[in-house]
């Protein structure tokens, strides 16, 4: 089929437009510190380095494009291979349609944050040790079923001395001998780099959950969670919830993806809080409260029993990804 | 001159008409839903993630592509492929490693590299383990599965020994040539032929480096457009169905496999961003039902389907595609129970 050269030349022009529109998407998306919702952090740098290749191939198109416009002897490209410039003008508004139509959404849609209802649909990680304990084993390691009532006061009391005396890591406190602490933290293969974080963690006044080590942090706590009861706990999200949480029940949640937001998944902690209707859903909140358990679709989880609350700004980097150095130190 | 004017107007219109296939996307999302801009806006989020995150893998499979189009001469090829069957079916699953083309690169290259006499079933073997065995895949699997490399490795591990047994059931039973006969499509091959054979000729390396940068455009545009309805649908099922309704599906054990396996089909993915995809389904679906996708994924799929249909005769494709599911279905419920993902 022998094309005219100015039909040849839209065509580059076309394909570099849109490479150039993919390329400055990326560029806007750097800018305005929007790509921490698209991309972790850790793919970033390769993301912004497809812009530069993409930039220099629809230059490439538009050097094409002038050639081909002002050389009339060149018919597109020659090759041995079978790509071919759609051959029908409708068929060229159908390929490079579907090419702007991620360039239209991208730029005219508005950022938002995934939300609650994104973590509905995902369904939220509430028992994060199911993640790790594989499901054929019967969970061997996870301290027998609850004697006492977990959320007793005494239960409490009696935790909270052991963290008093001491302020610092290295010192043990007087009651957790290294012996005492293997009893707490149980661990086989799979949980051996929980139950040496849990023996750092449980020595810790205020457990601070941190979005370095978000997942981490409460995959421990879940895994031993006889262990931290009592325990004071920090730790910051957005507002979840269910229909079959309690009135004062809420999820602090925070998504957690590897390496983009298409594979987020939302991880939770529930908390109890006696004004919780004052809190709105997908509102983000910073809570502080005691460490207890309950029963909430026919699972134990771990729930904070909330003593401070505060509203907060949605960090800019609002997910958490997985620590890919933890149990590796 | 009207016909040029009317090409003109192409940029515009395709502009317009992207609008409205938003707009029917939009229209779907909203009919049966309250008005809900969060739902738009997770789909934004999860439709540009994946085609951003793939961009990259996408760029450097072509960009190697074209250089290997464009600097290797299939006399070489044909020069260093093994005549020995064992030695064949080896060097077809490996050639991926050294020839990282992608799968829609690969079909035209293999029917060529076929019909100047490399045997006919490992230029088929390698259509099958190239997509899979090669650097690039790699790369992008193991960043995706960071968490479950064993996953990751699996792949790879699945996919030599599927490529294997392929290759060794069509040496001992592929008797003919499995390209459509020559007359079929004689009059448009020769025409390619000898464009071919005359830029051949005056080629200088200057000249081929020049053209490499025109085959990476070219392929980014054939390939990318599968890449845009892989996120399409993936973010559409990501934002409108609920997991809980996965849960039939995926807790079924051969359920889940065939459904993962005709997800892998009809999104037709390209290999170095598939894992993405599949990565996004990780807390849904069974590891081993991801392996299926992971594995079948870039061997057989809706775009590769069609594009053999056009170099290959229609009975041996479909009994290649029959072959290629059956095994990676067992392949990976082996692997499950093995206790390998």
């Amino acid at each position: 089929m022998i094309r005219k050269p100015l039909a040849t030349a839209v065509h580059y022009l076309v394909r570099a437009i849109l490479l150039a529109g993919f390329a400055f998407l990326i560029v806007h998306l750097v800018r305005s510190g929007k790509l921490n919702l698209y991309i972790a952090e850790r793919m970033q740098f390769i993301v912004k380095l497809s812009a530069l290749g993409l930039y220099a191939v629809a230059a490439q198109q538009f050097y094409s494009a002038i050639r081909s416009f002002f050389d009339k002897e060149q018919s597109g490209p020659d090759c041995d291979c079978d790509h071919e410039m759609p051959e029908t003008w409708g068929k060229s508004l159908l390929l490079y349609g579907w090419f702007a139509l991620p360039l239209i959404i991208g730029y005219a849609v508005p950022d938002g944050l995934l939300g609650s209802s994104m973590a509905a649909a995902k369904g939220v990680q509430f028992a994060p040790q199911t993640v790790v304990v594989p499901k054929t084993s019967p969970a061997p390691n996870t301290p027998a079923p609850v004697v006492p009532a977990p959320l007793s006061p005494t239960n409490a009391e009696n935790e909270k001395p052991t963290d008093k005396p001491d302020t610092k890591e290295n010192k043990q406190p007087a009651d957790s001998t290294p012996e005492q602490l293997d009893v707490l933290f149980p661990y086989d293969n799979f949980t051996e780099s929980y139950a040496a974080y849990g023996k750092k963690l449980v020595q810790q006044d205020v457990i601070t959950v941190t979005p370095q080590r978000f997942i981490e942090t409460l995959t421990t706590i879940d895994l031993y969670r006889e262990a931290f009861i009592g325990k004071t706990i920090e730790i910051s999200g957005f507002v979840y919830r269910e229909k079959s949480m309690g009135q004062q029940q809420f999820g602090v949640s925070r998504f957690a993806i590897s390496c983009c937001s298409a594979d987020a998944s939302p991880y939770g902690v529930m908390a109890k809080f006696g004004h919780a209707e004052t809190l709105e859903t997908d509102a983000w909140v910073a809570v502080t409260g005691e460490l207890g358990t309950t029963r909430y679709n026919d699972i134990d989880i771990i729930q904070i029993n909330v003593r401070k609350i505060a509203k907060i700004d949605p960090p800019e980097d609002p997910y958490v990804s997985p620590d890919l150095d933890f149990g590796l130190e | 001159m009207p016909n040029g004017w009317m090409r003109l107007a192409t940029g515009a219109a395709s502009a317009g008409c992207a609008a409205l296939l938003a707009l029917i996307f939009f229209g779907r999302d909203l009919s049966g839903w309250s008005f809900d801009s969060t739902k738009i806006q997770n789909f934004k989020i999860v439709f540009l993630s994946i085609i951003l995150e793939a961009l990259p893998f996408l760029l450097i499979g072509v960009i190697i592509s074209a250089l290997l189009q464009a600097f290797l001469s299939d006399e070489l090829v044909r020069k260093l492929t093994p005549r020995n069957p064992v030695a064949g079916v080896l060097f077809g699953s490996l050639l991926g490693i050294v020839l990282p083309l992608c799968e829609c690169g690969m079909i035209p290259i293999v029917r060529r590299l076929i019909r100047k006499g490399m045997p006919a079933y490992i230029g088929m073997i390698y259509i099958v383990a190239g997509p899979i065995i090669n650097p690039i895949v790699f790369g992008a699997t193991l960043q995706a599965f960071r968490t479950n490399e064993s996953l990751a490795y699996s792949r790879f591990y699945l996919a030599f020994i599927v490529s294997v047994a392929l290759g060794f059931i069509l040496y001992a039973r592929m008797k003919k040539s499995p390209l459509k006969p020559e007359q079929d499509h004689h009059h448009s091959h020769h025409d390619h032929d000898h464009a071919h054979h005359g830029h051949a000729h005056g080629d200088t390396a200057l000249k081929k480096l020049a053209s490499a940068p025109a085959h990476v455009a070219d392929e980014f545009f054939e390939m990318g457009k599968y890449l845009i309805l892989g996120s399409v649908i993936t973010a559409l099922l990501q934002t409108l169905v609920a997991r809980s309704s996965f849960a039939a599906v995926a807790d079924h054990e051969l359920l889940s496999h065939l459904f993962m396996m005709g997800f892998a089909y009809a999104l037709s993915l390209c290999s170095t961003s598939d894992a993405f995809v599949a990565a996004s389904f990780n807390n849904m679906f069974p590891p081993a039902a991801l392996l299926s996708f992971l594995v079948l994924g870039p061997m057989l799929d809706l775009k590769n389907t069609l594009m053999m249909l056009a170099a290959f005769r229609k009975s041996f494709v479909l009994k290649f595609s029959l072959l290629i599911a059956a095994l990676v279905l067992i392949g990976s419920i082996l692997f499950d129970h093995l206790g390998f993902v």
